[in-house]
């Protein structure tokens, strides 16, 4: 397998979400290629984000799949996202948020698109933190 | 009875405008019949929306006899409160022509795309469309068009096509 294959990356997201998004992981991390994004618009059906996650989807390099990040679970950019599962190599993530995209970028040279995925929603979920208690705690173990 | 909380037009069918704020509106229902043919068809898609629903309410796909069967087998000890969602006027329009109990039509997704023209923010449809619509409105249904219960004041159709004039 060449040393530089690694799996794609679409974020699917409710309007600019998934640009800003990505934008300020840049920030953090500096540019990143096979990354792309996709907004949902208003007034688009069901099936017609479902046919254009899934031309967004080939339009990558699919070599390694493709890890495909989306907003809010339930939402149309999900259930479109939710839609193209039958492809071979695609699996789909929701809840995206900063820690997990920045987790996701910075592993998925060493990780096939399952393993990704797994780690995107542990690196979701353990970034949230009320940061007043964090501080709290710090404070009393000290 | 059962009751209709909500009928809507809305081409995502389960998402998180109908999810977050509609459902909080009407105060919640038992069940979701999506009636729609092409959807009954796809056991993939049924399962992807089924899915979507928000915990402790049922989804029911029905095609729209099986949903006008449904409504004729309901008993008056029948307490259900139904959200009804549906692709297109056309189903509305069959629905309520056979007695299915909506009060009022919400149309809050249809998309745009050729021959289509844009009635009220993003809701678009055709000059066919716009027929079945009125029709629905001559029976007596009030249709309005609203794409999430506040802040978005919506319109109704019986306004919005003597603005047209």
């Amino acid at each position: 397998m060449a040393g530089n294959q690694r799996p794609a990356i679409l974020i699917v997201t409710h309007a600019d979400f998934g640009e800003a998004l990505l934008r300020a992981a840049e920030v953090i991390i500096g540019r990143q290629e096979g990354v792309a994004t996709l907004s949902l618009a208003e007034g688009e059906s069901l099936e017609g984000f479902r046919d254009k996650v899934g031309e967004a989807i080939g339009a990558l390099d699919r070599e390694s799949g493709v890890l495909v990040m989306l907003d809010l679970f339930g939402g149309t950019p999900a259930n479109a996202a939710a839609l193209n599962l039958l492809q071979p190599g695609v699996e789909c993530v929701a809840g995206v948020n900063l820690p997990m995209l920045l987790e996701v970028l910075m592993k998925r040279d060493r990780l096939r698109v399952d393993e990704l995925a797994t780690l995107a929603v542990e690196a979701g979920a353990a970034g949230v933190a009320d940061v007043r208690k964090a501080l709290e705690a710090r404070t009393k173990g000290g | 009875m059962a009751q209709v909380v909500l009928a809507r037009i809305d081409d995502r069918f389960i998402h998180g405008q109908v999810v977050t704020k509609w459902l909080q509106y009407v105060g919640g229902c038992d069940e979701i019949f999506i009636s729609d043919h092409a959807m009954r068809q796809d056991a993939f898609l049924q399962t992807v929306m089924e899915m979507a629903a928000p915990p402790g309410i049922k989804l029911r796909v029905y095609s729209l006899e099986e949903t006008i069967q449904a409504f004729q087998e309901m008993g008056p000890e029948d307490r259900r409160r139904i959200m009804l969602l549906l692709r297109d006027p056309r189903a509305a329009l069959r629905l309520i022509e056979e007695n299915v109990p909506i009060q009022e039509l919400n149309v809050g997704g249809m998309g745009a795309g050729p021959g289509r023209v844009p009635l009220y923010r993003n809701i678009s449809a055709s000059q066919e469309e716009i027929s079945l619509l009125q029709a629905i409105q001559d029976k007596g249904v009030k249709v309005g068009l609203r794409v999430v219960p506040d802040g978005d004041a919506g319109t109704d159709l019986a306004s919005l096509l003597k603005g047209r004039r």
